[in-house]
């Protein structure tokens, strides 16, 4: 029985959480004085602020629901979408891609591409980001509700425009600093939720040892399970996640995950919101610190959760793996942590709905109004436009929320999502970085061109005519964005080859060895310390992630 | 409904700023920032939810105290909430944000710029 029992306390905790969370956007508000306070924080936070606000804005209820799926479903191998698909990311962009970002002053990622090739392939990327990100906010949405639903017995469709009316007053109010601090309290909370469940879960298997015995002798997982790079080799693949090495380094981690981690604005708006470049240098490596260890606290209790639910893993929506965390709680958290587990589920998910909303209204108005219909307007005139965007995309997110109510398994949606929209956007940027010579025509026309192969590969997997992806479509999603990646870089270099290159003094701070450094005002002298070095911090998790995956070979 | 102990401020605050004579625009500016501090917010929310599972882990009734496999899970987590929302508490008093001084308008990066062309 998935129905949670709320006490008195329960409801207590939640409504003190929500009291704060409006509080924030009252007081953000006071601060708001331009379009540039409300899109971008006006370039002031720390970078211990953003960096968690990066990877909390990506623990959604996608996160925390999805992965601790897969950890019951997979076991251990869930790990790659840490350790391969997003840490390694996460140093890349800071070391290599937010000085171009960040130096070249632009405000959103389309401007980056207007800046380097043209108009049109901005509008392009424009336009099916805002696409793209009503859709994904639209799951979030969904999964909110559903999870609302299932706990404390709401319906959906009510559940749905409860959470959306929260997120529509605290940003429409207190634009991207409310976001953020929303983000840094929720990630607080919710770790504060699920380390004490991990830990009790645990105990209750009788420890780390007990649990290895478990998933060992456990039928669909066995040894497999606790391994993560077993049976992954090429043709004779029995990994549970039914790919190859191939699969999981290149499509995965290559492709997904740097397409993701790199590209995605909602992720990049954060890091572009501190306050000198070397803040937002780091912002995407301390978010990887914390990023690191989250499967401790989140595939482990899916796949605690997989051994002692009975059960779980079914067809019924009450026992979908989804149900993992939501199962455990119910089983161990008495009156007290039963609330503060559910507080910090909520404001998770309506963290992920909001970073989507954020980036949004950003992308909206200063990559679509500002730049095409209303030109030449006040800041004010942009501010009141932001506010309206935002109104638009909540309303928006509401009416996608019911389309991913028709999808069985939202996971495998996103997943679709991300290899369309993110995956051709990667291999262009990587392209516009480090090679001079691509034009301004072979930077629209491979973005064209990669989202069409990757929703054309798409298309026929679903009919199985051409490729044969196995059982699993994980592994379908991983191939699809190899496809987009290949068939973009492709065209890139075709078309930049027969078409004339920008000049070059063009491409200042927007090209690998011509990156703009800081102003010498913006420096700040204790940036200068040793501990803040970005390379150092870089190295040194690099070096974490090595030994974690030698570990868990 | 029970509304949130003063998430925003913490007492003993007032003046904490005020070292020296800056003008008296910048000891406002100060402490609202300090107000709006993320450090305050959190400890202050930490402590609050600590002290709520604490006191239901010491008075909750059986059921409460051994639901989670026979582990108080209220007292604990209670207990490491408030030390965590301590530590916050002492980060933000010891060391209070400095408002950084307001760049000149049309100077800042990022403002609004001309509308793009070709």
């Amino acid at each position: 029985m998935l129905r949670l029992q709320l006490g008195t306390v329960d409801y207590v905790i939640l409504a003190i959480y929500f009291a704060v969370v409006l509080g924030i956007g009252f007081i953000a508000r006071l601060s708001i004085k331009s379009d540039l306070d409300f899109f971008l924080s006006g370039r002031s936070l720390p970078a211990w602020i953003t960096g968690i606000a990066f990877i909390a804005a990506n623990l959604g209820a996608l996160e925390i629901l999805g992965q601790s799926a897969n950890g019951a479903q997979y076991g251990v191998p869930t790990v790659h979408y840490y350790w391969i698909g997003a840490v390694p990311a996460m140093v890349f962009l800071g070391l290599v891609m937010i000085p171009f970002y960040y130096g070249s002053k632009v405000r959103s990622v389309p401007e980056y591409l207007r800046l380097r090739f043209n108009n049109a392939a901005h509008a392009f990327n424009a336009a099916t980001f805002a696409v793209a990100t009503v859709l994904i906010s639209g799951v979030n949405l969904f999964a909110l509700a559903l999870i609302i639903h299932l706990m404390l017995g709401w319906s959906i469709t009510f559940a749905i425009l409860v959470a959306a009316a929260l997120v529509l007053v605290y940003i429409t109010l207190g634009g991207l600093t409310s976001a953020i601090y929303n983000e840094v309290l929720q990630f607080c909370v919710i770790v504060a939720a699920l380390l004490p469940l991990t830990l009790v879960a645990l105990h209750s298997v009788g420890g780390i040892s007990g649990l290895k015995h478990k998933v060992e002798n456990f039928k669909p997982l066995g040894k497999p399970g606790l391994n993560a790079w077993e049976g992954l080799a090429i043709h004779h693949h029995t990994n549970p996640i039914g790919s190859d090495w191939i699969g999981v380094v290149f499509g995965l981690g290559f492709v997904l995950g740097f397409g993701y981690w790199t590209t995605n604005f909602a992720e990049v708006q954060r890091a572009l919101s501190a306050s000198n470049l070397s803040a937002s240098r780091r912002t995407p490596l301390i978010g990887a610190i914390p990023k690191l260890f989250l499967p401790a606290i989140i595939i482990l209790p899916g796949l605690i959760a997989v051994v002692t639910v009975h059960g779980l893993g079914g067809s019924a929506v009450n026992d979908s793996y989804n149900t993992a965390i939501p199962h455990l709680i119910g089983n161990f958290l008495p009156e007290g942590m039963l609330g503060l587990a559910v507080t910090g589920l909520l404001a998770a998910f309506m963290a992920g709905v909001a970073a989507n909303v954020t980036a949004f209204n950003t992308v909206v108005t200063y990559d679509i109004l500002q730049a095409y219909v209303w030109k030449d307007r006040g800041p004010g005139f942009y501010l009141r436009a932001g506010r309206w965007v935002t109104v638009v995309g909540i309303l928006v997110s509401v009416g996608t929320a019911f389309i991913a109510k028709g999808y069985s398994n939202i996971m495998n949606y996103i997943q679709t999502l991300f290899s369309i929209f993110n995956a051709p956007l990667f291999a262009t940027f990587i392209i516009a970085m480090f090679w001079k010579r691509a034009t301004a025509w072979g930077g629209f026309w491979s973005l064209v061109a990669g989202t069409a192969a990757a929703y054309a590969t798409n298309r026929l997997a679903a009919y199985h005519t051409i490729f044969h992806f196995g059982s699993a479509t994980l592994d379908g999603s991983f191939w699809q964005a190899i496809m987009a990646f290949v068939v973009d870089a492709a065209v890139m270099v075709a078309v930049s080859l027969v078409t004339k290159p920008k000049p070059i003094a063009e491409l200042d701070g927007l090209v690998w060895g011509m990156a703009k450094g800081d102003d010498e005002a913006d420096i700040d002298p204790r940036d200068k310390l040793w501990w803040r070095s970005p390379w150092l911090l870089g190295g040194g998790i690099i070096a974490c992630v090595i030994a974690l995956n030698i570990i868990f070979i | 409904m029970t509304e949130p102990d003063n998430p925003f401020g913490v007492p003993g605050t007032e003046g904490a700023s005020a070292s020296g004579e800056p003008e008296v625009d910048e000891v406002a500016v100060a402490k609202a920032a300090n107000r709006f501090d993320i450090r305050r917010l959190i400890g202050s929310l930490f402590i609050l939810y600590g002290l709520i599972l604490l006191v239901l882990g010491l008075v909750g009734s059986h059921h409460v105290k051994t639901k989670a496999a026979g582990i108080n899970v209220d007292l604990w987590t209670g207990l490491g909430m408030l030390v965590f929302g301590a530590l916050m508490l002492f980060w933000a008093l010891s060391r209070p944000t400095v408002p950084k001084p307001e760049k000149v308008a049309g100077e800042a990066p990022g403002q609004i710029g001309p509308a793009p062309t070709g």
